[in-house]
């Protein structure tokens, strides 16, 4: 497994999601050090991978729920877990300038994690439910599900607006 | 819901997509990438276990094996013994039966010195179910721990 191929096409997307789920770059940028740490040393797991997009999202979700345990405490970090990290969109993204992505954007973040998680990783990285679901330790359905319950609370949210 | 209704909602559904999308993500730094690649290549190139740990991790493992392959060795002699104190006669239940055991030991039949050795025979098969017990339950535990990385498998 070359790492600089791995970099290439998923180091920016791993970024990103681990801004999104821990809300600071510089938590990021250790989280994705400490990720890419593991993928050196998983040589031979990697050839048991049949989805490595799903993998490498996996592997970068439990480094940086495990950052959170190190960093907040175990008990705190659980909760923060729980609630699925600090989770905004707005750590992702630079800020637009558009009346109504600003809007959007706030909504989104208002979303509950679990379907903010799923929207994010929908929409941003174009993972597939079953991915999602496997990133997330999930069923295919459940991700199917959150992703639907988000897209529409949006919807019902900017229709409202209107 | 209409056929005109639900195109609408759809429609509108795939324009949050595409306003979502329009969303500008942060730029990861520059040096991100050398750095994040330089210290993985550290990573590769020192060996997960130092020289000393590994003679150990097998010195472990021989000994598990022995321990896993001696384990049968031992419950077939002890079968033998029972058999012998026995005199020959089959017992009806599988071996390690404790509860049997202890009856037969609990009426008087036999002599003293055999009725002791069941005793000690009846308590060892006691301790060794008892071990299993724990093994299966540590096992039992394990299984839930590891379940926090191999979730991979799904894959």
């Amino acid at each position: 497994m070359n790492l600089d191929e791995l970099y290439e096409r998923h180091g920016e997307n791993l970024y990103r999601y681990l801004l999104f789920k821990l809300g600071s770059a510089e938590d990021a940028e250790d989280v994705l050090q400490e990720s890419f740490c593991r993928f050196a040393r998983y040589d031979l797991r990697w050839r048991l991978v049949r989805d490595p997009q799903a993998f490498v999202f996996r592997i970068a979700r439990n480094e940086a729920n495990r950052f959170l345990r190190r960093k907040l405490g175990r008990r705190q970090g659980e909760r923060m877990i729980a609630a699925g990290g600090i989770g905004t969109f707005a750590a992702a993204f630079a800020a637009p300038e558009e009346p109504a992505l600003i809007f959007l954007l706030r909504l989104a973040s208002d979303l509950p994690a679990e379907q903010k998680e799923v929207v994010y990783l929908k929409v941003f990285d174009g993972l597939t439910f079953k991915e999602i679901a496997s990133v997330c330790g999930i069923s295919s359905n459940t991700a199917a599900s959150r992703y639907r319950y988000g897209i529409e609370k949006l919807r019902e949210a900017v229709e409202g607006r209107r | 819901m209409t056929d005109n209704g639900r195109k609408d909602v759809e429609r509108d559904v795939m324009d949050i997509e595409r306003d979502l999308e329009r969303l500008k993500p942060v730029a990861a730094p520059a040096d991100l990438r050398r750095r994040v690649l330089d210290r993985a290549a550290e990573v590769r190139k020192s060996p997960a276990l130092s020289p000393r740990i590994r003679i150990l991790a097998a010195a472990c493992s021989i000994v598990i094996v022995a321990v896993l392959g001696l384990d049968p060795l031992i419950g077939r002699h002890e079968a033998a013994r029972m058999a012998a104190l026995f005199d020959g006669r089959q017992t009806s239940l599988p071996f390690g039966e404790v509860p049997s055991e202890l009856a037969e030991v609990l009426t008087g039949r036999g002599r003293d010195a055999e009725r002791l050795a069941r005793v000690e025979l009846a308590a060892a098969a006691a301790a060794r179910k008892e071990q299993a017990r724990q093994v299966r339950e540590a096992w039992r535990r394990l299984k839930g721990w590891l379940d926090d990385e191999t979730s991979e498998d799904l894959i």
